[in-house]
C-alpha cells in the first residue's frame, strides 16, 4: 500500500524528517507516536503533498506509483486521504457543495461518471449511515464556527464519502472530549476493511483504547526509533517518551 | 468649462425638455441644469473622484437615447425575461431607454402602493422636498444632471403600515444600438410611517455600442419604515454607469441596501445615507466583481445626525485581470449622535498582479459616546484553504475558483430574494465555475 524509504524532508532549510522508513500493507492500521517536534505532522503534510516542505532524499511509493511526483489532488484521486489536525474553515459554501465538488473531482480522476445532486445525496446518506455521523453539518458552511469535535467528525464524514485506500489521520484525537473521541474512533473502525489501510498519528495513547492498531512506531527527531505491536503503547504510556529517547541515545552512543 | 465642451447635444436635449413639465418641475430642472453647467463633470482633482477618472466618459458627446422601435422592443423581450423576476406576484416595471414599456411590464400593484408619473408627482405638496437632492450630500453634479434630464421617473408611495411581501422590481434597460446614447433613470420611494417595502433595481443593457446610464434613486423613510433596496449593475461591457442613492431615515427607520456591481465598463455607485431620526438603522452591503479592464467604484457616506443610530457597511471586492476597484466608506457622527453604533468592513481579493484596489475608510466623529469600527483587508487566496481543497481531490484551478465563489457567496447567500441569489450565483459559476466543480445549492 505505502512504502516510505529513507525519507528526508526540510522546511525553510531546517531538517525535520531524517531518514524515515515505513511500510504499510493493505488492511493494516499503523500508529505513529512521538513527542512534540518529532516530525509527526510534517510526515502527514509531506504525504498529502504540501509544497512548503522540500523532499531532499528518499522515496514514497503509494499503490505502486511514485507518490512524491503527484500533485495533492492526484494523490486524493489515487486514494490517499488526510484528516487534518486543524481542518480549514471555508465560509460561504456549504459542506454539501464542498463534498459534491470533491467527490466528483475524485470520480473524474478515477474515470468514473460524475454524479448528479440526487445520486450524490444517496451516496452521502449511505456513507453517513455506515459511520454513524449525521449529515446535518453539511448544510452549514464548511467547518465555520464548528467546535473541535464537530470539525473532526466532519473530517471522518469526508473520509467515509471519499472512500480512500489509505487514510492518514493527523492528531485526530487532539482536543476531543471522550464522547467525540468515541464517535471519531467508531467511524474509523466502521471503515476498516481488509483492503483499506490507516495511518494514525497521535501524541496520546488514549486513542488506541478505541482503535486498536496492528503496528506502533515511535518517531523521535525525524526517525522511527522503535516499532512494535499494540503493547508498545502501554509501555510508552507508563514510561513516557523520555524512555524511548534515552533508550535511543544509549543505542546510538 | 473644458469638461462640458463636448456636451453640446445634451444641452440641446435639455432645451427641448425645459418647458414641457409642470412649473415646479420646470423650475427644479432649470436649477439643476444650471448647477451642473456651472461645475461640470467631476475630475480626479476632486477628492471623492481621485481614483475614478471619467475622461473616457466625458470625451463623448452624449445625446439622450431615443424611444426604441417596436421591432427592437420585441428583440429585447428575451433579455428582459432573462433578468426579470419570474415570480408572478412581483411587480415589474421595465424602462427601455428611460421610457416605461407597458407590454414588457407587469404593473399589478399591491394594495397600499401608488405609482406616480413624474408629472403626477410634481403636483404633490411633498414633491419639491423629496425630489431635491440636499446640497451638502452630493459629491458631484451628476445627480443634478439626472434631475435636469430625467423625462420620466418611478415614483412609488407606500401607504402607512403597508407591509409588502413581494419586491417591486424596476428594470432599467439601455439599448446600445446607436452610439453615444445616455439615459437618466430616476426612482423615488416614499415609505410612509411603518411601511415596509423591497425595491429591486436592475440596470442592464443590450447591443454592442457604448451607452451611459446616469441614475438617481431617492429613498425617504418615515418613522418606523423599513426599506430594502437592491441595486444590481449587470450592464454590458461597453456601459458607463454613474449612480447615486440618497436615503433619508426618520426615527426608527431601517434601511437595507444591497449593491451588486458585476457589469459595466465603468461603474460608480454613490450611496448617501442620512440617519435623521433617533434609533435609525442602516445596513449597506456590496459585492463588486471586476474582470478585464472594468472599473468599479463604491462611495458610501453615512451621516449619523441623531442618537442611538446604527449603521453597518460590508463590502467585498473580487478583482481579476486589470480590473480596478474602489471602496471609500465614510462614517460621520454628529455631535448630537450619541450612542451611535457603527461598523465598516471592506475585504478584497486580488486575483492577478495587474488588478488594483483602492480602499479608504474614513471616520469623522464629533460625539464622545459612540462605537465605530472599521477594517479593510486585501489579499490573495488563503493557501491553507487551497491545500485543503486540493487534498480533497480538486485540481489547483478548481480549488481557486471554489474559494473565489465562496468569498462572494458569503454575501450573496444573505440576500432575501431567491431569484436574485440564483441569478448572481449563475454569474459566479459562469465566471469562476469549472467543469461543474461548483454546484449551486439546491
Amino acid at each position: 500500500m505505502l512504502e516510505i524509504k529513507d525519507l528526508h524532508a526540510t522546511v525553510n532549510g531546517k531538517a525535520i524528517l531524517k531518514g524515515l522508513n515505513l511500510s504499510i500493507g493493505p488492511g493494516e492500521v499503523h500508529c505513529i507516536m512521538g513527542p512534540n517536534g518529532s516530525g509527526k505532522s510534517t510526515l502527514s503534510q509531506v504525504l498529502a503533498g504540501r509544497d512548503a516542505y522540500e523532499i531532499t532524499q528518499g522515496s514514497v511509493t503509494f499503490r505502486g506509483k511514485d507518490l512524491l511526483e503527484q500533485e495533492p489532488h492526484e494523490r486524493a484521486g489515487e486514494g490517499l486521504f488526510l484528516a487534518f489536525q486543524y481542518p480549514v474553515e471555508i465560509p460561504g459554501v456549504s459542506g454539501n457543495q464542498f463534498l459534491r465538488a470533491a467527490l466528483n473531482a475524485v470520480r473524474q480522476y478515477r474515470g468514473q461518471d460524475e454524479l448528479d445532486a440526487a445520486q450524490m445525496m444517496k451516496v452521502f446518506r449511505e456513507r453517513a449511515k455506515q459511520v454513524k455521523i449525521e449529515l446535518a453539518s453539511l448544510k452549514r458552511s464548511v467547518n465555520e464556527g464548528f467546535s473541535g469535535g464537530e470539525k473532526k467528525r466532519n473530517e471522518m464524514l469526508q473520509m467515509a464519502i471519499l472512500e480512500p485506500h489509505l487514510a492518514v489521520l493527523d492528531e485526530v484525537d487532539s482536543g476531543l472530549d471522550i464522547d467525540a473521541l468515541k464517535i471519531v474512533s467508531d467511524a474509523v473502525n466502521a471503515m476498516r476493511t481488509t483492503e483499506r489501510s490507516f495511518l494514525l498519528i497521535t501524541h496520546y495513547q488514549r486513542l488506541l483504547n478505541h482503535i486498536v492498531p496492528d503496528h506502533i512506531h515511535v518517531l523521535v527527531d525525524g526517525q522511527i526509533v522503535k516499532s512494535g505491536g499494540k503493547e508498545l503503547a502501554l509501555e510508552l504510556e507508563e514510561k513516557g517518551y523520555a524512555w524511548v529517547e534515552e533508550h535511543t541515545k544509549s543505542v546510538a552512543g | 468649462m473644458p469638461t462640458l465642451a463636448k456636451q453640446s447635444r445634451l444641452h440641446d436635449d435639455f432645451a427641448r425638455l425645459a418647458d414641457t413639465g409642470p412649473d415646479t418641475l420646470n423650475r427644479l430642472r432649470a436649477e439643476a441644469m444650471r448647477r451642473f453647467s456651472d461645475q461640470g463633470f467631476p475630475t480626479t482633482k476632486d477628492e471623492p473622484w481621485r481614483f475614478t477618472n471619467l475622461r473616457r466618459l466625458t470625451q463623448v458627446d452624449w445625446t439622450r437615447a431615443d424611444r426604441p422601435e417596436q421591432a427592437t422592443l420585441d428583440q429585447l423581450k428575451a433579455t428582459v425575461d432573462h433578468y426579470a423576476l419570474q415570480d408572478e406576484a412581483a411587480t415589474t416595471l421595465v424602462f427601455v431607454n428611460g421610457v416605461l414599456q407597458e407590454d414588457l411590464s407587469r404593473r399589478a400593484l399591491p394594495d397600499g402602493v401608488a405609482l406616480l408619473s413624474l408629472q403626477e408627482a410634481a403636483a404633490q405638496d411633498w414633491f419639491e422636498a423629496a425630489f431635491t437632492v440636499a446640497e451638502d450630500a452630493v459629491v458631484s453634479r451628476l445627480p443634478d444632471l439626472n434631475s435636469a434630464m430625467a423625462e420620466a421617473a418611478t415614483v412609488l408611495v407606500v401607504a402607512p403600515d403597508t407591509q409588502l411581501t413581494n419586491p417591486l422590481e424596476i428594470i432599467h434597460l439601455s439599448c446600445g444600438l446607436s452610439a453615444e446614447r445616455a439615459v437618466f433613470p430616476r426612482t423615488l420611494v416614499l415609505a410612509r410611517r411603518h411601511a415596509q417595502a423591497t425595491v429591486l433595481e436592475t440596470f442592464i443593457g443590450a447591443g454592442s455600442e457604448a451607452y451611459w446610464q446616469n441614475s438617481v434613486t431617492q429613498l425617504h423613510l418615515e418613522d418606523g419604515a423599513h426599506v430594502t433596496h437592491y441595486l444590481a449593475e449587470l450592464g454590458t461591457e461597453q456601459a458607463f454607469h454613474t449612480h447615486a442613492t440618497f436615503a433619508d431615515l426618520a426615527r426608527d427607520g431601517r434601511l437595507v441596501s444591497e449593491n451588486m456591481l458585476l457589469g459595466a465598463d465603468l461603474a460608480r455607485n454613490d450611496i448617501h445615507v442620512n440617519l435623521n431620526g433617533p434609533g435609525a438603522e442602516a445596513h449597506i452591503n456590496g459585492l463588486f466583481l471586476g474582470h478585464a479592464r472594468q472599473h468599479l467604484d463604491n462611495h458610501i457616506i453615512v451621516r449619523h445626525n441623531q442618537p442611538h443610530g446604527s449603521s453597518f457597511q460590508n463590502f467585498r471586492g473580487i478583482l481579476d485581470d486589470q480590473a480596478h476597484g474602489v471602496f471609500a466608506g465614510r462614517i460621520y457622527v454628529a455631535e448630537d449622535a450619541q450612542k451611535t453604533d457603527s461598523a465598516q468592513s471592506n475585504r478584497n481579493l486580488l486575483l492577478s498582479d495587474d488588478a488594483r484596489i483602492d480602499t479608504q475608510p474614513k471616520l469623522e466623529i464629533y460625539a464622545d459616546d459612540v462605537k465605530c469600527a472599521h477594517g479593510a483587508t486585501t489579499g490573495q487566496l488563503n493557501q491553507d484553504a487551497l491545500f485543503y481543497l486540493q487534498s480533497r481531490g480538486m485540481a489547483p484551478e478548481a480549488a481557486r475558483n471554489f474559494l473565489i465563489y465562496a468569498f462572494a457567496h458569503e454575501l450573496i447567500e444573505k440576500l432575501a430574494i431567491r431569484e436574485l441569489r440564483d441569478h448572481l450565483e449563475a454569474v459566479l459559476v459562469e465566471r469562476f465555475g469549472q467543469d461543474g466543480a461548483i454546484d449551486v445549492e439546491a
